[in-house]
Order: structure tokens, then C-alpha cells, then sequence
């Protein structure tokens, strides 16, 4: 590996070996990586042996369908077997100007043909289902959405990441699927309303992300008895209308992160029961918002009169939500529930003052101590109280 | 401890957990237990001593996880006198150490890809390909080629040739 005397005038990219620079064009798009073919004769044809193919239809206003037909031939249709594909992207959307019975004939082909590549990861993001991607039985990851119906038949055996989309009301089929899943480690879920949701459960599942958007359900239960990591994320614009108590076992889950907007009185149920869910957690990360309008702030982490959870493991907790005064107080109560806590984040959240009251401003004030220093005075003077409790 | 000695001869003393981030220095380990000097024919020592110090951080921060966890097990719920300090986790701090570790001229960049390639160092080859990759990414032909002083051994019809091949590309 000779030092350059003058590195201006060497050609160090092509001068590396093919499986390198085969690496390198798979990281770049399609359309980038089969730009480099006019660099040199070096580079004529290496792109068509990039192990990622991305036929995404992010050009739809002015991509033609026989463009994006000779380009899927030449990318994907006319590979063989001695150039394995890894990885292929379809995000189609809905594409305005083609025929969309012709395109979804098209796609099909496209999947039967990477299937028979032996294709591992794929996205697929369409104006319609495309049951062939059932069948693809050596993909490893796959995220989808999912319009209208699950096929009966599923040939995936080794399956371990899955992100699905869902726009139909026929997810307790969510659960059949995951029953047939049987090296799921990694499970992403957006859910949008109307859809009934009641129970998840998965022996092998280690993470798992729901997204909820205007969710309208009442119970969700969680049995996973792998899970490690779980994000919940409840999204409303205008106050959500139900957060679902959830329950179930999840005995060794090590990390948790929560994110709710729009919180409302009656949702503090929901929330505290949450908390005692993932109590077990080492490290927990919560962003709760109050929807504005609900008069004077409340408590978002505690119910008047209700014992607080305990967090006999927790290390790292990183909260954002508004410290005004009822928040600082059950943020004080819960560090006193942490007595392995390590490091600690706290980011107060101001509230939108155009939706709070006038007159009422004052009580959504931050609480929190301005100077880090005083913060961190303040903490060490719960865990003194604390050492003082356990020594007697 | 393990000696590696890079194609210039210079010696690297280094850890055991540290050598084995490369996938061949891990197979040669395994095979033969009493190896402890391996020389790299294919690694000076300014690129070596950049790649261990890659290796190194990496080590370091898994094993600090590690150690973190086991003193939760040991010491149990007793101890509350940890010092409580405003961290951020580890992890982001991992992504911008590599960040600014990649942060380097082309020429040291394509050696680190080599050694990485060959090395077989996993974490390595995939942050100095994506490097390149980003390198490329936002740049018109002639820039790339400009960049990377690649020659142009193409007639202006033979480009002219290879663009209508694939017009989709060109759009």
C-alpha cells in the first residue's frame, strides 16, 4: 500500500478491487449508481452488479412507463443468478400518468423475478397488494402496506424484521401472521383508526415499534415473552379519543421509549398503568404533550390517590414533557421510585400558549431549575434522602 | 496481548478483544491458539495505527455496556450511592465519534477502505464504502471524475453511445 507522493493525480477509486466498488455502486440508487457507467471504461457495466436494485416510483409526475420499463429490465429483469440481489425497494405510490393494471402485472413480474435472485430485503409501498410477496420465501426483512387483505398462504421462513403499513380493518390477521412467524425478531406497526387491534403475541419477537395514528381502541394485550425494546408512539391532532390500556407479559424488557401528544385527563389511566407495564425497564425515554385546551395542567404521570410505580431497574431516564408544577412534583416522586437511576435527562416542553387560557398561562410555567448545576444538586439531594431512608 | 506488525514493520501491541474486530485476525486466532505476532503485508503502520484506533473505541464502548449491566446484576438494589451525572447514551456518542473518525482526506479514506476489505472488519468497511458513497452521491459525472481524477478513456460518441443505452439514468 504505496503512499501517494503527489495524491492529486491518482485515481484511487478505480483503483480499487471490483467486489469494493460493487459495495460502494450498492449504496447509491439506482438511477445515481448506473450514472457512474459514462465515468470510464472501468466502470462500464460494473452498477449492474450491485446487490441493491431501487425501482422506487419517486419520479411519477414525469417518469414514463416504458422508461421505467427498459429501466427495470436492465437493473433487475435481465440479472442472473451470478449477481445475487440483496436488497430491492418499490416504493410505487400511486402513479398518475400509466396504466395501472398494466404496471401491477409489471410489478408481479418484477417479484417473481427477484424471488428466483434469492432476494433478502425488500420494500414495497403501492397503490395496491401484491400477494406474490408472500411467497417470497428467502426474505429476511420486509416492510409493506398493506391495503386490503392478508393472502392465505405465507412461505416465509426465516423472516426476521417486518414493517407493515396498515390501511385495512382487517388487522386481526396481524396476529395470524405473526403466528406463522417463527424467527420474528423485529416488528414495526403503523396503525391507522378504525382498526381493531386486541392482541399481539410472539414468542420470538425482541423489538417491537407500534405507531398509532387516531387510534380508537380500548385494550391492547402484549404477550412476548422476548421482547427487549419497545417505542409506542400515539399520534392525534385534536386529542386523542382513546389510549388503549395495555397488558400482558413482557418479562424481560430492558428499554422503552414513549411518545404520546394530546393527553388528556381521562387518558392519565392509560398512562400510569403504561408505566407499570414497562416498570422493568433500565432505560426509559417519555415525551408526553397535554392537549392545551383541557383547562388547568394536570398531572400527566400519576392519578390523585394512586400509589406511583416503582422502578427497580431503571438507569437512564430522559423525559420531555412540560415541568409545570404538577408535573415537577410526581417527576420529584418518581426519582424517589428509581433507585438505580444513573443518568437523567429532563427537557421541558413548553405548551402552546395560544391554546392555554387567558389567565391561566402562569400555572404552565417551567418548574425545573434553570442552572444545570442546581438540577443536579437537586438529584443529589433526593438520593441523599433516599440513602438516608435505606440506612435506617 | 497480540502483536500485529504492519507492511513497514513497525509493531502494534494490542489486546486480544481488539485484534479480533477483524474477521481473519479472529479465524487465525481460532485455528492456532499460541499465535501471538501476525504480520500484515497489506497494512502500513499510519493506516494500521487509524484502524486499531477504530477497533479500539469500539471495543472499548461494548465492554463499557457490558461492565454496566454486570455491575447492576452484582451489586444489586444496595447501592444507591452511584454518582448521578447528565450523560447522553452511549450509543450517540459511538455515531459521532464515527462521524468525525471518517472525517479524513481521500487518500486516507481509500487505504482505510482496503484495510477494512482486507482486515474483514465489518463495522469499518461499512462506514468508509458509505463515505464514498456519500462522496459520490451528490456530484455530476464530470464532478465524480474530477473528484477521484478518474480518466476519461471514453470518445465523446461512445459516451454519447453508453448514455442512450440507458436514457432512464440521464433524465
Amino acid at each position: 500500500m504505496a503512499m501517494a507522493s503527489s495524491p492529486s493525480q491518482i485515481d484511487h477509486l478505480s483503483a480499487l478491487p471490483d467486489e469494493v466498488l460493487i459495495i460502494i455502486l450498492s449504496l447509491l440508487p439506482t438511477r445515481r449508481a448506473a450514472r457512474t457507467s459514462v465515468l470510464s471504461p472501468r466502470f462500464r457495466h460494473l452498477w449492474k452488479a450491485s446487490s441493491s436494485v431501487d425501482l422506487s416510483f419517486a419520479y411519477c409526475s414525469s417518469f414514463k412507463h416504458s422508461t421505467y420499463v427498459s429501466m427495470a429490465n436492465i437493473a433487475l429483469l435481465s440479472r442472473t443468478p451470478s449477481n445475487p440481489l440483496l436488497s430491492l425497494d418499490l416504493k410505487i405510490g400511486s402513479p398518475l400518468s400509466c396504466d395501472l393494471t398494466d404496471l401491477q402485472a409489471f410489478i408481479s413480474s418484477l417479484l417473481v423475478h427477484a424471488h428466483a435472485l434469492g432476494l433478502r430485503h425488500l420494500t414495497i409501498d403501492g397503490f395496491s397488494d401484491f400477494p406474490s410477496v408472500f411467497s417470497i420465501s428467502s426474505l429476511d426483512s420486509l416492510s409493506i402496506r398493506i391495503n386490503s387483505t392478508f393472502p392465505s398462504k405465507i412461505a416465509f421462513t426465516h423472516l426476521r424484521c417486518l414493517s407493515i403499513n396498515l390501511t385495512t380493518k382487517t388487522s386481526t390477521q396481524i396476529q395470524r401472521l405473526l403466528s406463522e412467524l417463527c424467527c420474528l425478531e423485529d416488528l414495526q406497526l403503523h396503525v391507522f383508526a378504525e382498526i381493531e387491534i386486541v392482541c399481539l403475541s410472539s414468542r420470538t419477537i425482541k423489538k417491537l415499534e407500534l405507531f398509532f395514528d387516531y387510534i380508537d381502541i380500548d385494550s391492547l394485550g402484549l404477550s412476548m415473552p422476548s421482547l427487549e425494546f419497545i417505542c409506542l408512539v400515539y399520534q392525534c391532532h385534536y386529542g386523542c379519543r382513546n389510549i388503549p390500556l395495555i397488558h400482558g407479559e413482557i418479562p424481560f424488557i430492558r428499554k422503552a421509549v414513549v411518545t404520546i401528544n394530546c393527553l388528556r385527563q381521562e387518558h392519565i389511566t392509560a398512562v400510569v398503568q403504561l408505566l407499570n407495564f414497562i416498570s422493568h425497564v433500565e432505560e426509559l425515554s417519555l415525551d408526553l404533550e397535554e392537549y392545551g385546551f383541557s383547562g388547568y395542567p394536570f398531572s400527566v404521570l400519576m392519578e390523585p390517590g394512586k400509589e406511583m410505580p416503582t422502578f427497580p431497574n431503571l438507569k437512564h431516564l430522559d423525559m420531555s414533557i412540560c415541568f409545570h408544577e404538577f408535573n415537577f412534583d410526581a417527576v420529584v416522586t418518581i426519582l424517589h421510585h428509581c433507585p438505580t437511576l444513573e443518568s437523567l435527562i429532563l427537557h421541558h416542553k413548553p405548551p402552546d400558549m395560544y391554546a392555554v387560557e387567558w389567565g391561566k398561562r402562569y400555572a404552565w410555567r417551567s418548574m425545573l431549575p434553570r442552572n444545570r448545576d442546581e438540577l443536579q444538586a437537586n438529584i443529589l439531594l433526593i438520593h441523599q434522602e433516599l440513602n438516608a431512608k435505606e440506612n435506617k | 496481548m497480540i502483536t500485529l506488525t504492519s507492511s513497514d514493520g513497525v509493531q502494534f501491541d494490542v489486546r486480544e478483544a481488539v485484534a479480533k474486530e477483524s474477521q481473519i485476525i479472529r479465524d487465525m486466532i481460532q485455528d492456532d491458539c499460541v499465535i501471538t505476532n501476525i504480520p500484515l503485508a497489506n497494512v502500513n503502520h499510519k493506516i494500521l495505527s487509524i484502524v486499531l484506533e477504530y477497533c479500539q473505541m469500539h471495543v472499548d464502548k461494548t465492554e463499557m455496556e457490558v461492565n454496566a449491566s454486570k455491575h447492576q446484576t452484582t451489586t444489586g438494589e444496595g447501592s444507591s450511592s452511584v454518582p448521578v451525572a447528565l450523560k447522553v447514551s452511549s450509543n450517540k456518542n459511538l455515531n459521532d465519534w464515527d462521524k468525525e473518525f471518517i472525517n479524513v482526506d481521500l487518500d486516507t479514506l481509500y487505504d482505510l477502505i482496503l484495510a477494512a476489505n482486507y482486515l474483514n472488519i465489518s463495522g469499518l468497511l461499512n462506514l468508509t464504502t458509505q463515505a464514498a458513497a456519500d462522496i459520490i452521491k451528490g456530484k455530476t459525472t464530470e464532478e465524480i471524475r474530477a473528484t477521484f481524477n478518474i480518466k476519461n478513456d471514453f470518445t465523446p460518441e461512445e459516451e454519447a453511445a453508453i448514455r442512450k443505452e440507458n436514457p432512464w439514468a440521464f433524465e
